[in-house]
Parts: structure tokens; C-alpha cells; sequence
């Protein structure tokens, strides 16, 4: 790692991190809403309303750098994103680094993350703005001065708590979006989005606007589709959790080993589970760090920060969740999927002696 | 001297109880006046006597140091059976405990395979950090 990279490094974390420890979320000055309450919300959605607009008929180019903070300390990419007339969103990663005690061994993690570099041409799911709400309140937070120009703070607040989700920055000319920030339920930061370049030519539309009505996916199960799932033992749970609502289910068709994928939503995050039959096995976990569950069961934090991801044993199956969503909120909504104990050592060689025992020694 | 003479000499026995000083006082001062008159019995005597001599050098000197070598090798066995039983038994519990645990896995294992999840869940979702995430469909 050359040393400008470095010095990049530092100064985009900084840069990143500072607006985000701060309660209002301005970059450079932020100014708190006044008015009551219904009147900011009535404003806030009235905002959100255009963001989504922007997003889904503007045509942009600019620079994206993500932070995302987790164990090894924070992990920093840059991407050139550009939104081409045909809807397409093309993303080109231009470096990664990771800074804090891991940083040494950074490179394999980063290469594991790959997010950014899987955004290019693929289908991001419609914004589903009533889902959304059901789990979700919205209020004006004021302005915030960034490098992209002035811009109107939403704060995303999740109705089972008083923590603060996000904070979404919209770009007070375009209506994009132009800077994200990411709290878990215990109020620590995620992940900081920002933009530091945006160019958008608000006269250039797409050629082809979706039709948001129009493409909107099939969102749930039938009780049908649910019960032929469980007849086959996987637990097709309705709702986790944290208003994580069951949206699909499929098969994984190249998988080895037979494996269904059920996508959960809550109107912001999405959490992939893949359900295989089988226990984890024991040598699986060994790059993995072992986390506790409510339950009482163990679950395993998989090297990589973005998206989250955690793999753990219940009922003779194995489970793997992948999401955008905070740990905490991740861990809140798997604690109600069969999760088992950590595996005791123990416990297998005893299993183990019992069974050399039947082979050497023949029954009575 | 009526016994013990074999051609007027003293035999080599009556010699050695002499020289024993295991001969009753009388036949000992006997053997004594015929010594010193008889050429023969006293170089028999002197060879007897010099024999016996080296003899108690012999054993005085050698047989300590060789009993000392003997108790040493001999504890040295002991001790090599003891570590050869001692490294069987520790061998024969290492590989019972190793096939135990290879015994012992559940049945049924598998490895999920995260990075494959990874890009089919970015490849069905879309997910990924965009400060835009709540942009309409992009097909």
C-alpha cells in the first residue's frame, strides 16, 4: 500500500466518520427543523417521495466512497458510479483499503467484499414505501452543506425503538440521494455513503423510465407456497423479528447441496437466508467469529463486512444470512430461526468413542 | 609326614590348608621343618602362596567396578521398558482419541459456501451500500 493511498485512507475515513458521530448529520453545518412534528413528517415524506423519483429517472456520474466499520476497524472504497440512460447502474471500483488492527491483513477481506463491484447492470428491488413505513418513521433533521451542494436531512427511525437507523442526505437541487450514514440498534456506526463528485443533468431523463407499478416484483408467499416449504422442513417463518417480512422463496440450483433462498425485507434492509440440510461443519468456522444470539444459540460473523454475514446450525440444518442490515438488527431477526448451542468438543469424542466402540466391539 | 606326601613331597592341598592356616599346630610345625629342608615343597610354597596373592588383587581391584556397570545397565533396561510402554500407551490413547473425533463428526456436515450466497444474493436482491437505495427498479 503506497503511501498516498494511505493518506487517502485516513483523510476519507476521517472525513467520513466525523459527520457521522455527530447528532445532526451536516457535513459541514446543519440547521434543525422547526414546526411540529406532523408537519416535519408531512415534509419528510413529501422529500423521500422525491428522492425515489430522482432515483429511479435521473441519469448521474460521480464519485462514491463507502466506509464501513466493523471489527477490523474501517474499511474504505471508492467507486465510480454511473447511471446510464437505460436505467442500468454501472459501478467501477477504483481501491480498497481497511485501516485499524487487522489492516495488515486486509487484502483477501476486501477482495471478499465485493459488493460495489456486483452493482453494475444488476436489479435493485423497488422501493417499497408502505413496507417501509409500517417499520419506519421519517422526520425532517435539517440541512447539512456537503460537497455536493446544500442538502435536506431525512432521519429514519425505527418504530420499535428510539434509535436512529439512517440518516439519508438529499441533494436539495437533484433530489438524489448523496450521502447515507448506517447505525446499528446500539447507536454505533455501520456505514458512511457519501458522494464527493456528482454530476447529473436534471434535463437529461432516462430514455426509458421503468414503470414503477409495472415492475414490481410478486412481494410474498401464498400459505400454499409457505406449507410446501415446511413440509420439506424449512422454517418459512412469515415475519422475523425487526419487521423483516417474507418477500420470496427458490431454490439455489447450483448449489451442491440442496438449498432454498428465502429473501426477507423490512422496506429498508434486505436479508438473504439459505436454508441447506445438514450441520455446519466444525472446520467451517474457523476464520469465523462466534457470536451469541438471544436464544441462547451461537451463530458464526463470516469474514467480510458488506453485506453482513453470519452462518450457523439449528435443527439439523444450516443457515447462512446475508444482509445489508446492521449485526444488531441481523441478530435480532435470526434469533427466532432454531439455532443450536456452539459445537462442544467434548461432546464429539464421546460421540466418536461410542462409535469406535460399536465397531470394535461386536453386540452381546 | 605319613599323609599327604605323594614321593616325599607335601601335596598341593596340604599346602593350601597351611597356608589357610587350617592344619591342627603339630602337623603345622611338621610341614614347617620339612619345608625347610625340601627344596621342592618350598618353591610348591612360594608359587602357591604368590598365586593366591594375585589372586585377592584381582578381586579387590576389578569386581567393585564391574558389579556398578552391571546395576547401571540394568537400571537403564528398566527404565527403556518403561518409557517404550509408557510412549505405546500414549500413542494407542492419541490414535484412539483422533479416530474418536473423526468418529464423532455429525453426520451429514456441510460447508456452506458463503462467496457463492454472496454473489447469487447480490445477483437476486441488488443489494449493496448505494447512497440511493431507495431508487425505483434499474433494468
Amino acid at each position: 500500500m503506497s503511501s498516498p493511498l494511505v493518506a487517502g485512507a485516513i483523510a476519507s475515513v476521517v472525513l467520513l466518520l466525523a459527520p457521522a458521530a455527530t447528532p445532526s448529520i451536516g457535513a459541514r453545518a446543519a440547521t434543525p427543523a422547526g414546526g411540529a412534528s406532523s408537519d416535519a413528517d408531512e415534509a419528510a415524506l413529501a422529500e423521500l417521495d422525491r428522492a425515489v423519483e430522482a432515483a429511479r429517472t435521473l441519469r448521474y456520474r460521480g464519485s462514491l466512497t463507502v466506509a464501513s466499520f466493523g471489527q477490523g476497524g474501517p474499511q474504505v472504497t471508492s467507486v465510480e458510479v454511473a447511471r446510464s440512460a437505460d436505467g442500468r447502474l454501472r459501478a467501477e471500483r477504483r481501491g480498497a483499503w481497511e485501516l485499524g488492527r487487522d489492516a495488515d491483513g486486509s487484502y483477501l477481506r476486501t477482495s471478499r467484499t465485493g459488493a460495489l463491484l456486483r452493482l453494475g447492470g444488476v436489479s435493485v428491488r423497488p422501493f417499497e414505501r408502505d413496507r417501509f413505513l409500517r417499520n419506519y418513521r421519517i422526520e425532517s433533521g435539517g440541512t447539512s452543506q456537503l460537497d455536493t451542494g446544500p442538502a435536506n436531512v431525512l432521519l429514519a427511525t425505527r418504530r420499535d425503538g428510539d434509535v436512529r437507523s439512517e440518516t439519508l442526505h438529499v441533494d436539495r437541487e437533484t433530489g438524489l440521494i448523496v450521502r447515507r450514514e448506517t447505525r446499528d440498534v446500539d447507536g454505533r456506526p455501520v456505514r458512511v455513503v457519501a458522494y464527493t463528485e456528482l454530476e447529473v443533468d436534471p434535463a437529461t431523463g432516462l430514455l426509458t423510465p421503468p414503470d414503477a407499478d409495472g415492475e414490481v416484483e410478486r412481494l410474498s408467499l401464498t400459505p400454499v407456497e409457505r406449507r410446501s416449504l415446511a413440509d420439506r422442513g424449512v422454517p418459512a417463518a412469515r415475519e422475523l423479528p425487526g419487521g423483516f417480512e417474507l418477500l420470496d422463496a427458490s431454490e439455489v440450483e447450483t448449489a451442491e447441496v440442496p438449498t432454498v433462498h428465502l429473501v426477507y425485507g423490512d422496506g429498508l434492509y434486505t436479508l438473504s437466508l439459505y436454508v441447506q440440510r445438514g450441520r455446519l461443519a466444525t472446520h467451517a468456522t474457523a476464520e469465523a467469529t462466534r457470536l451469541d444470539v438471544p436464544n441462547g444459540g451461537a451463530v458464526w460473523r463470516w469474514p467480510g463486512s458488506e453485506p453482513r454475514r453470519v452462518v450457523w446450525t439449528g435443527d439439523g440444518r444450516t443457515f447462512t444470512a446475508l444482509t445489508d442490515a446492521p449485526t444488531g438488527a441481523l441478530l435480532t431477526a435470526v434469533a427466532a430461526l432454531p439455532s443450536d448451542p456452539a459445537p462442544s468438543t467434548f461432546r464429539r469424542l464421546a460421540r466418536g468413542l461410542s462409535r469406535v466402540g460399536d465397531r470394535i466391539l461386536p453386540p452381546w | 609326614m605319613a599323609s599327604g606326601r605323594s614321593g616325599g613331597h607335601v601335596d598341593g592341598q596340604r599346602l593350601s590348608a597351611f597356608l589357610d592356616d587350617e592344619l591342627p599346630e603339630s602337623r603345622a610345625i611338621e610341614l614347617t621343618r620339612h619345608v625347610a629342608s625340601c627344596a621342592t615343597c618350598r618353591g610348591e610354597l612360594e608359587a602357591l602362596r604368590t598365586t593366591r596373592s594375585a589372586l585377592r588383587d584381582l578381586s579387590s581391584v576389578h569386581a567393585p567396578v564391574l558389579t556398578a556397570e552391571v546395576r547401571s545397565l540394568a537400571r537403564v533396561r528398566s527404565w527403556s521398558r518403561r518409557v517404550v510402554a509408557i510412549s505405546a500407551l500414549g500413542t494407542a490413547a492419541l490414535a484412539l482419541g483422533a479416530a474418536a473425533y473423526v468418529a464423532g463428526a455429525e453426520d451429514g456436515e456441510v460447508v456452506p459456501p458463503v462467496e457463492r450466497f454472496l454473489l447469487d444474493h447480490l445477483a437476486r436482491v441488488g443489494e449493496g451500500p448505494v447512497p440511493a437505495p431507495l431508487g425505483g427498479p434499474s433494468r
